[in-house]
């Protein structure tokens, strides 16, 4: 063989092989607009620092993810961190393996690590979110990964005045639902009377207060110690006892009055309201609300509404009517306190409605765990006019022309090219 | 004598007029039908088609030298379009640099690739066709088996051109576009010292 074609095959391998393997490399730079692909240091390092392999696989067609647009979110999941390993498989193609994982449909995220397993659907998210965008996805992975990896888990506290357990209750109004969505994200829940919290030696990452009623009175003030004492707090009010609750919180006032909406309700009643709230990932949620009441606060810099009644909503008051906007629910500056002056929210029966699970979930898991948040890229858009057709056919090809010309004569002038001499005409031969 | 000049002009630059022509309508086109200024991808995806063929359109034997410069060239006339999506913050002007960078690399080597094969095919034109075909890859049939699509996809264009649209610029397209000229550039020259 002669030395050169050897040295052609040899480089051919070399080169193939450097390819191939520096592709299972994470070390790449982030061209793109919104540098959306680069992983941020905080989360890096709290992964890093769990320190236990996490397996990702993306149960999805290719097409899928290309059609979504999300096709690079391999190459944030695998500059997390060396631990993270993936594996895409077609559920079409390979259906063993997706009813080994009990996957039926094409677009599903199963995360998994510590025995532990969280499953994110796209199409799901693509149905709940209609501005739905690669950073969605990030948000949702970060989410997921962020409550598989914590250990110990996340824990909450929820303390209620019913003398029954509310949790494991599977009536529509229990919130045996809210309990298994917690459990699902592996988050541990305790349930606690007040009149019990006296024995309570724990800490807890948050507590919700749930419904907090009149059996409750004879301990105000070691509901007000455990709320001052608590780093986050999720208050569930119910306007009937909305005077118990406001001995207990501070910088709010629940009210008593229901809201009534004649323009955004369900069905026949006005008392179902139709909100929008927007999530800590910024994504446009809609809200079903029956029987709500209004949350008053007057210092805007410590306490923000994140969810109002429509200004044609009102409420009555000694016979007189007061329109809105009302708040409904609202948190502090620092996203540790919510104030929700609505009990039926995360029962089992509401929390179904809308997507009343997926705010119940943002409420909680924004007490959890503050985070950087990807914010979508926001496009500018054309207005189709004459003017502005008209503008990119000036712009885009009559100044490209002249730019050509321009670029012709600068060459002939600064002598890089030769002037040619025009074909004489007739002179075929 | 005006009218002969104004026509030598015309001919010295018509492919290049062609070629404004070409991008700016296409860039247009996709404009007015997503009605905001995200035309990135498309409008890569059909300008690197366009690009990747360019060289063997314009190999002339005589003067490679020149297509090589003539390939350039009409890619750059998609320059308009490009640099209003950059002045409409859409994309990086980065971005740019290293597509451009990835697309004359392999034009390049699609060059050395038809000097290799013009002295001894006749049909070379085809012949570099079908390895470009081979280069680019598909996904449909490789996605099917990961463990193979895993080796081969990094050795394709297609995939690499993924890449740079979702603004990656990943150390192994490097040594891709480095290897692709180096090893192309190899099969040239044995040509030449034969």
């Amino acid at each position: 063989m002669p030395m050169h074609k050897f040295k052609i095959i040899i480089g051919t391998i070399i080169g193939v092989s450097c390819v191939i393997i520096f592709q299972n490399f994470h070390t790449f730079i982030d061209i793109s607009k919104q540098t959306e692909i680069k992983p941020s240091k905080a989360l890096k390092s709290r992964i890093q620092a769990h320190q236990t392999p996490i397996k990702i696989t993306i149960f999805s067609s290719q097409e899928l993810l290309e059609e979504l647009n999300v096709s690079s979110i391999h190459f944030w999941l695998k500059s997390l961190s060396d631990d993270v390993s993936i594996a895409q498989i077609n559920p079409l193609k390979h259906p063993q393996q997706s009813d080994h994982y009990d996957i039926t449909s094409d677009g599903i995220f199963v995360i998994e690590a510590n025995s532990k397993r969280i499953d994110i659907d796209l199409i799901e998210l693509i149905l709940k979110n209609s501005d739905f965008s690669i950073e969605t996805l990030q948000n949702h992975l970060m989410q997921a990964l962020l409550n598989i990896i914590n250990f110990p888990p996340k824990s909450v506290l929820f303390v209620h005045t019913s003398p029954n357990s509310i949790l494991s209750d599977d009536r529509p109004l229990g919130l045996n639902s809210l309990a298994k969505t917690l459990e699902r994200n592996h988050i541990k829940i305790s349930e606690i009377n007040v009149a019990d919290i006296t024995n309570l030696n724990e800490t807890f990452d948050a507590t919700i207060f749930y419904k907090i009623g009149p059996n409750a009175t004879p301990n105000i003030q070691q509901l007000q110690q455990l709320y001052n004492d608590a780093t986050a707090t999720i208050f569930f009010s119910h306007p009937k006892y909305a005077l118990i609750a406001n001995q207990i919180i501070d910088h709010v006032q629940f009210n008593s009055e229901i809201i009534e909406d004649p323009t955004f309700h369900l069905m026949n009643s006005k008392n179902q309201l139709i909100t929008d709230y927007q999530s800590h990932f910024n994504e446009p949620l809609i809200a079903l609300l029956p029987y709500s009441s209004i949350v008053s606060f007057e210092d805007e810099d410590l306490i923000q509404s994140i969810v109002d009644s429509s200004p044609d909503s009102f409420i009555q008051f000694d016979s007189i009517e007061i329109k809105g906007p009302f708040s409904i629910i609202a948190h502090d500056a620092n996203k540790q306190r919510y104030f929700i002056n609505n009990h039926l929210l995360p029962t089992n029966f509401w929390i179904q409605q809308a997507n009343n699970q997926a705010i119940v979930e943002d409420i909680i898991f924004s007490t959890l765990s503050r985070f950087p948040v990807f914010t979508s890229f926001e496009s500018t858009q054309i207005l189709l006019t004459k003017s502005q057709i008209l503008s990119f056919v000036i712009a885009f090809i009559i100044v490209p022309f002249f730019a050509l010309y321009t670029i012709y004569f600068g060459c002939l002038w600064l002598g890089l090219i030769r002037w040619k001499n025009p074909p004489s005409s007739g002179s075929k031969s | 004598m005006l009218k002969n000049d104004f026509q030598t002009i015309h001919q010295s630059l018509a492919i290049y007029f062609m070629g404004v022509l070409i991008f700016s309508t296409f860039g247009i086109k996709l404009l007015i039908d997503s009605g905001s200024y995200m035309i990135f991808s498309p409008f890569i995806f059909y300008h690197f088609l366009i690009g990747i063929f360019l060289p063997i359109i314009l190999y002339k034997a005589a003067n490679w030298k020149q297509s090589i410069f003539q390939s350039f060239g009409v890619s750059c006339t998609a320059l308009p379009i490009l640099i209003g999506l950059i002045i409409n913050g859409n994309i990086l002007v980065q971005l740019i640099i290293f597509y451009f960078c990835f697309l004359f690399s392999i034009q390049l080597g699609i060059i050395n690739l038809i000097r290799w094969l013009a002295p001894h095919q006749r049909y070379f034109r085809f012949f570099v066709f079908c390895i470009l075909i081979l280069l680019w890859g598909t996904n449909i049939i490789l996605d099917s088996i990961p463990l193979i699509y895993n080796f081969i996809a990094p050795v394709t264009i297609s995939y690499h051109l993924s890449l740079i649209t979702d603004g990656i610029l990943h150390i192994s397209t490097i040594f891709y576009l480095l290897f692709f000229v180096l090893i192309t550039y190899g099969l040239a020259r044995s040509h030449a010292d034969a």
